[in-house]
């Protein structure tokens, strides 16, 4: 998986004074039901076991397991825009269906 | 790989056949002279030829493949995963039901009228409702039925109400019903209890709202305490409350929708009433009304005149036929059949026994993980993974595990209001032996999470394939069989 993050993710992550025990991370969100739908957050969040660590300009960006699973050999970019604060652009979403 | 886990087209020799067909004694015709050239097959199809016996074998094992109530232990919340009697598929397959015609005279059929007869009835009792149709074939389509039942009754009363209330804990169903409807959707947001925000819906409500989609007990398994408030709110607002039926099995022969103050109801009869689940296949989700919605309601009804069974048109305000012919027969059989043989004890028994099943399974597996809303629930419980999530391992991941003991999993990420949600529904047909092993293994996994996560995140061990790629699956599908030569 390559991190790539633009100049304004870059200038906002730079601009922030994050609390000691956080840390970015790129996540698997995952809304399911009968069927399961993933897309991906850039958020700050405590270390889990088993991340892998990413560095983009030198940078630490925590990835769990699953996350990794879903995101292998793709690249993800990281942007920030003041509407919807950070975002982690993957190559695709990954959609489910829903029944009753 | 053995050859029948292959597709049957790659078992397939030229020359074996499971049938041999005796020559011909009719003259032989030539396609060109009756069919134009452009229709005629160039190549020869590629039908596989395969032994009787390596037919058999085929389809068994993918057969086995499947897996049901009837396999083992289906914990899917909100799904209503119970067993389904074989007494209702004796009784479907009875002469007098599956070979009779819908177009038959209705004096020819009166007994399958009878029994549609006697099913409105009845449904209409277990709701609280006055009258009911079985025509829409699965809940989704009732709700679209009951919501297509508010937009005319609001017509019919000079109002062109454009809103649709929907709890965020609802099944996605309801907000997508309401869409298809033409309705707008409006979430309202549940309270730190779980339960529907009184206050915020208070705020919502206003004269362009049609009506309050609500489940009850909630996907949380939740009983919505506030019920008779909330349906005050609405109705004093001029809207209807609606109610999805999916969690029935909770209050079966408790209590009705129509005590809680619901105008209209939709039933699952493949949840509550132990119709098969269709994955597809034929469904029911009969919808009942309040006397005042009554004339709503689709035709033909079936109705009672002296001691004979008819169809009734006559309506003028109902919304129409919405399913072919009066519903899907079969199906509506076994549902009465249930209801028979259970009688109204026996159905009280079903929702006394969901209750107390959930909340056994959630008192053994609350040490192990965290439930987010711990007090009693009714029939099934929500449990959070969050703790799971902090090792590195995600629900997906103790669902996949859980295939390797031979359990379906349970509903995961919903509800959506839920981290890492683990919804599990046990229902009153399994034993406290099942309910016992399930628990175990449940605690058993929670420790391979601590102490050997590797275990979990790489299952199913066990299965025919293991995990699978799914983000493969995603992007390069495969849609298309192409024989390898």
């Amino acid at each position: 998986m390559m991190i790539t993050m633009t100049k304004e993710a870059k200038n906002q992550l730079q601009s922030l004074t994050l609390a000691e025990h956080l840390l970015p991370r790129i996540d698997a969100h995952v809304a399911g039901g009968c069927g399961l739908a993933v897309n991906f957050l850039f958020i700050f969040d405590q270390p889990r076991k088993l991340d892998t660590l990413y560095y983009s300009h030198g940078m630490a960006i925590q990835v769990d397991y699953v996350t990794q699973q879903y995101l292998y050999n793709t690249s993800v970019t990281v942007d920030y825009n003041e509407e919807d604060g950070f975002c982690a652009i993957t190559e695709f979403t990954f959609d489910g269906n829903s029944c009753s | 790989m053995k050859p029948y886990h292959s597709l049957i087209f790659e078992i397939s020799q030229s020359d074996r056949s499971a049938v041999d067909l005796p020559e011909s004694d009719v003259d032989t015709i030539e396609l060109n002279d009756k069919f134009p050239s452009h229709l005629l097959r160039e190549t020869e199809a590629e039908l596989p030829e395969v032994p009787e016996l390596q037919l058999i074998r085929h389809y068994t094992a993918l057969s086995n493949k499947n897996y049901g109530v009837d396999s083992g232990f289906y914990p899917l919340g909100s799904c209503t995963m119970k067993y389904n009697p074989k007494l209702n598929e004796d009784v479907a397959r009875l002469e007098g039901f599956s070979r009779i015609h819908p177009y038959q005279p209705e004096e020819t059929i009166q007994g399958a009228l009878e029994l549609l007869y006697q099913l409105q009835e009845d449904l209409a009792v277990i709701s609280g409702m006055d009258a009911v149709t079985l025509q829409p074939s699965a809940g989704a389509q009732g709700e679209w039925t009951g919501l297509m039942i508010a937009k005319n009754y609001h017509r019919q009363n000079g109002e062109n109400r454009s809103k649709v209330l929907v709890p965020d804990s609802a099944h996605g169903t309801n907000p997508a019903s309401a869409a298809v409807a033409g309705f707008e959707t409006v979430t309202i947001p549940s309270n730190a209890n779980g339960r529907v925000d009184v206050e915020a819906l208070k705020e919502h409500v206003d004269h362009d709202t049609a009506a309050l989609m609500l489940t009850n007990p909630s996907t949380l398994g939740l009983f919505e305490k506030d019920i008779i408030e909330i349906a005050d709110i609405v109705h004093q607002a001029g809207g209807l409350l609606y109610y999805d039926g999916a969690n029935a099995n909770a209050i079966l022969g408790k209590t009705t929708p129509g005590k809680m103050g619901f105008d209209i109801v939709h039933l699952n009869l493949h949840k509550t009433f132990t119709t098969p689940h269709g994955g597809g296949g034929p469904g029911a989700g009969p919808v009942g009304v309040v006397k005042e919605l009554t004339p709503y309601l689709p035709v033909p009804r079936i109705t009672k005149e002296g001691d004979q069974y008819r169809f009734d048109t006559e309506e003028p305000l109902s919304i129409g036929r919405v399913k072919g012919y009066y519903g899907n027969f079969g199906i509506l059989v076994r549902a009465y059949t249930y209801i028979r043989t259970m009688g109204p004890e026996g159905l009280r028994q079903v929702s006394e026994s969901a209750v107390l099943h959930a909340n056994y399974l959630k008192k053994r597996l609350e040490p192990y993980f965290v439930a987010p809303y711990p007090q009693i629930c009714k029939h099934e419980f929500v449990l959070s993974g969050i703790n799971q999530k902090k090792l590195g391992v995600r629900t997906l991941d103790i669902a996949k595990r859980l295939l390797d003991f031979g359990y379906h999993p349970p509903t995961i990420y919903f509800p959506l209001n839920v981290e890492e949600a683990l919804m599990i529904e046990p229902t009153e047909t399994e034993t406290k032996e099942t309910l016992d092993a399930f628990a175990d293994t449940m605690i058993q996994i929670a420790k391979e999470i601590e102490e050997n996560p590797m275990m979990v995140l790489e299952a199913p061990h066990t299965t025919v394939i293991g995990r699978l790629d799914e983000t493969k699956a995603s992007r390069k599908p495969i849609l298309r069989y192409t024989k390898h030569e």
